[in-house]
C-alpha cells in the first residue's frame, strides 16, 4: 500500500469518509422527508410496496398497481393508520393475493382520542347501505358508487381553505410555526392541523361546486340513470338544478347557496353521517319526502331569517319545485309564459329590424 | 335680427329629460348586474360579476337600483297625472262643463290627446311610412308631437317597469311570499317573466332605440334633444312637420315652444 506524505494510507482516509457518510445518512435520513409514512408502517410493508413497478395483471386483464406513494399517503387522512388496520386479511409476509376488498366499515384499531374506543366508519357505512346509493362493497352493483368513488384518496391530500396551499401539498410554514412554538413534534402538529382545518368548512371539505360536479358525474349520465331505474323526472335533476339561482350563484363564485346534499340530506339533528343517508322521495324518512321537506329551506345558514335572503322560510317554500323544467310543458304555466315571451321577443325584434332596414333603404335611394 | 336665423324649438321638458337620465343609468345597471346571472354559463358573465364585487354584491346593487327604478316610475306617474290635471283645468276653464257627462267627456278627450297617447293618426303615419318605403308614395309620414316611434319607446318602458317592479319582489323575498300563501308556481312564473322581459327590453333598446337615437344617419353621432330639450327648425320640419305647422299657426313666432333669442 502506498503511503502518503504523512504516512497515512489514502485508502484508509477514503474508507473513513465513506463510513462517516453512511453513518450520517443512517441517522439523518428519517428527518429528510417530514412526511414519510414510516410512523404508520410499523411492519415495513413499504419494503416492497414502495417500489414503483410492483403490480400485476389480474384474471380480468386489468392492470393492478400496488405501489404506495409514501409521501402522498402520509398526507392523506389515513396517513397514521397502519396498513393492516384496513387490509385486515394479511397474516404472513409475503402475503397471498387479496381477494377480499377492503371493508371501509372495519374497526381499525386506531383509538379515537376522545373516548379511547377503537375507531370505525361503521355508522357511516350503515347509513350508506340503507341509502339509495348503497351496495355490497365486495360485489358492487354496476352503476352504484362505492366509498372510493366519492372519497377518492387524492382528495384527502388536498385540504380546502386558506391554510393549505394545494400546489405545495404542505401547510404553509408560517401557520404551522405558531403551532410548533409549543407543540414541537412537527409531524404531529402538521397532521392535527390538517385534520381539523379541512373540516372547518361547512359540512364537507369539498367545495359546493365540487359537490355538484361529483353528483353530476353520475346523475348527468342519463343512460346510466335510466338503466338504474330512475323516474323520468329525476333524469333531468342536474339540468333543472342548473337553471336555479342556487346553482348559478355557485357557478359565479358564491360559496354559500344550496348544493345537492344541502337539501337531499337535511335531517335533524345534523350529523355528517347523514350525508350518506340519501333516500328516495317515497321513503317516509327521506329528507325530500313531502312530509319532511318543509324544514329544509329554513336550515341554519340558509333561509333562516338571519341574513339577507329574507324572513325565515315556512314549510310552504319547500313546495317550490327546485327541479322545475322551464322548457317542458309539464309545468304548463311557466312553459307557456316563457313561450309567449320567446315569440314576443323574436316577433318584435324582427319587425323592428325589418322596419329599420326599410327606412335605411329608402333613405339611401 | 333681420336675417332669419334658424329657430330652435323647445320639445322635451326638464322633468322628462331628468327622467330619461335616470332610466338610462338604472337600466344599464340592471342589465349589467342581472345578465351575468341569467347567462351564468357564458364566458363574459364571471368577469362582469367580479366587476361588481361578486354575485352577492351584484345582487345588492341590482335590488337597490331596482328601487330607484321604482321611484322613477312613481315620479313619472305623478308627473303625468299632474300635467294631465293641468291640461284638464285649462280646458275646463275655457269651456266650463255643463254636467258630469260633459266634464268626463272633456277629460277623456284631454287624455286621448296627451302627446304620448297612441291615436288613430299613428296608424295612419305607419301606413304612410310603409307606402313611402315601398316607393308607393313620395311623401314621408306627417308626424306630430311624439311620433309613433317615440310613443312606442316610451310606452314599452312604461309597461316594462311595472313588470319588473311586480316580479322583482318575488325573487327578492321568496320566503316572504311563500309564507303568506302565494302559490309557488307564482314565484317560478315571476322568474320567467322577469328574466324574459329583461331580455326583450334589452333587445329593443339596443337595436331599435339605439338606432333611432344614435346610429340613424340623420342623428349620428347623437340626438342631443334628450339632453338639451331643444331641436333645430330644419330638424323639426324634416321629422315632425305636423307639429311644426301646429306650433307656428297656433302659437306663433313668440309662442312658448320656440326658444326666444336672448335680449341683447
Amino acid at each position: 500500500m502506498s503511503k502518503g506524505k504523512r504516512g497515512v494510507s489514502c485508502y484508509r482516509n477514503g474508507f473513513l469518509v465513506i463510513i462517516i457518510f453512511l453513518l450520517a445518512g443512517f441517522f439523518v435520513s428519517p428527518y429528510l422527508s417530514v412526511n414519510s409514512a414510516w410512523g404508520a408502517d410499523e411492519e415495513n410493508c413499504l419494503m416492497c410496496h414502495k417500489h414503483r413497478g410492483i403490480a400485476r395483471i389480474d384474471l380480468k386483464g386489468n392492470l393492478r398497481i400496488f405501489n404506495v406513494n409514501e409521501d402522498l399517503f402520509a398526507l392523506s387522512v389515513h396517513g397514521r393508520v397502519p396498513c393492516r388496520g384496513c387490509h385486515v386479511n394479511i397474516t404472513e409476509i409475503p402475503h397471498k393475493i387479496q381477494v377480499k376488498k377492503v371493508d371501509c366499515g372495519t374497526q381499525c384499531h386506531k383509538k379515537e382520542p376522545s373516548t379511547g374506543i377503537d375507531f370505525s366508519h361503521r355508522p357511516v357505512y350503515t347509513n350508506y347501505r340503507r341509502s339509495v346509493h348503497g351496495t355490497d362493497l365486495q360485489n358492487p352493483a354496476p352503476g352504484k358508487p362505492v366509498c372510493k368513488y366519492c372519497h377518492q384518496n387524492p382528495l384527502y391530500t388536498r385540504t380546502y381553505g386558506k391554510g393549505v396551499d394545494v400546489a405545495r401539498e404542505k401547510p404553509i410554514a408560517r401557520i404551522l410555526a405558531r403551532c410548533n412554538a409549543c407543540h414541537t413534534n412537527e409531524e404531529w402538529a402538521n397532521t392535527f392541523y390538517m385534520h381539523v382545518e379541512h373540516r372547518l368548512m361547512k359540512r364537507t371539505f369539498r367545495g359546493r361546486l365540487k359537490v355538484v360536479a361529483l353528483c353530476s358525474s353520475c346523475h348527468e349520465n342519463k343512460t346510466l340513470m335510466r338503466k338504474l331505474g330512475l323516474p323520468e323526472k329525476s333524469l333531468k335533476a342536474v339540468e333543472t338544478y342548473k337553471m336555479t339561482y342556487h346553482y348559478k350563484a355557485l357557478a359565479l363564485g358564491r360559496t354559500d347557496t344550496a348544493d345537492c346534499i344541502d337539501c337531499h340530506t337535511y335531517y335533524e339533528p345534523y350529523s355528517p353521517h347523514n350525508v350518506h343517508l340519501i333516500l328516495r322521495e317515497s321513503d317516509p324518512e327521506s329528507a325530500i319526502n313531502p312530509d319532511n321537506k318543509g324544514k329544509i329551506c329554513a336550515q341554519e345558514g340558509c333561509h333562516d331569517g338571519t341574513n339577507a335572503s329574507g324572513p325565515a322560510a315556512g314549510p310552504e317554500l319547500a313546495n317550490l319545485d327546485m327541479h322545475t323544467d322551464f322548457e317542458s310543458p309539464d309545468h304548463p304555466i311557466e312553459f307557456w309564459v316563457g313561450q309567449g315571451f320567446f315569440f314576443m321577443t323574436w316577433g318584435v325584434f324582427l319587425l323592428l329590424f325589418i322596419w329599420m332596414f326599410l327606412e335605411l333603404m329608402r333613405r339611401l335611394f | 335680427m333681420a336675417e332669419a336665423q334658424e329657430r330652435t324649438f323647445y320639445r322635451i321638458t326638464l322633468h322628462q329629460r331628468i327622467q330619461h337620465v335616470v332610466i338610462m343609468i338604472t337600466f344599464s345597471i340592471q342589465v349589467l348586474t342581472g345578465f351575468p346571472l341569467k347567462f351564468s354559463g357564458v364566458a363574459w358573465s364571471y368577469p362582469l360579476i367580479k366587476l361588481f364585487g361578486g354575485v352577492y354584491m351584484a345582487g345588492r346593487i341590482h335590488r337597490i337600483s331596482g328601487l330607484f327604478m321604482g321611484g322613477l316610475f312613481a315620479w313619472v306617474l305623478v308627473y303625468i297625472i299632474i300635467t294631465t290635471i293641468q291640461k284638464c283645468l285649462v280646458v275646463l276653464k275655457e269651456q266650463p262643463a255643463e254636467n258630469l257627462n260633459d266634464a268626463l267627456t272633456k277629460i277623456i278627450k284631454v287624455v286621448y290627446n296627451l302627446p304620448v297617447f297612441p291615436r288613430a293618426k299613428d296608424g295612419k303615419d305607419i301606413v304612410d311610412a310603409l307606402k313611402y318605403f315601398f316607393f308607393l308614395s313620395d311623401k314621408p309620414p306627417d308626424t306630430d308631437k311624439f311620433s309613433w316611434k317615440e310613443k312606442f319607446d316610451y310606452l314599452a318602458v312604461f309597461w316594462g317597469i311595472p313588470v319588473f317592479i311586480l316580479t322583482g319582489p318575488f325573487l327578492w323575498f321568496p320566503s316572504l311570499f311563500a309564507n303568506v300563501g302565494v302559490p309557488p308556481v307564482a314565484i317560478n312564473v315571476a322568474l320567467v317573466v322577469h328574466s324574459d322581459e329583461a331580455f326583450l327590453a334589452f333587445t329593443v333598446i339596443m337595436v331599435w332605440h339605439f338606432y333611432n337615437a344614435i346610429f340613424s344617419p340623420e342623428k349620428f353621432p347623437f340626438d342631443g334633444m334628450v339632453i338639451t330639450g331643444t331641436i333645430s327648425e330644419s330638424h323639426m320640419i324634416h321629422e315632425y312637420p305636423a307639429e311644426y305647422r301646429r306650433i307656428m299657426t297656433e302659437e306663433g313666432e313668440h309662442g312658448p315652444s320656440i326658444v326666444q333669442p336672448e335680449e341683447e
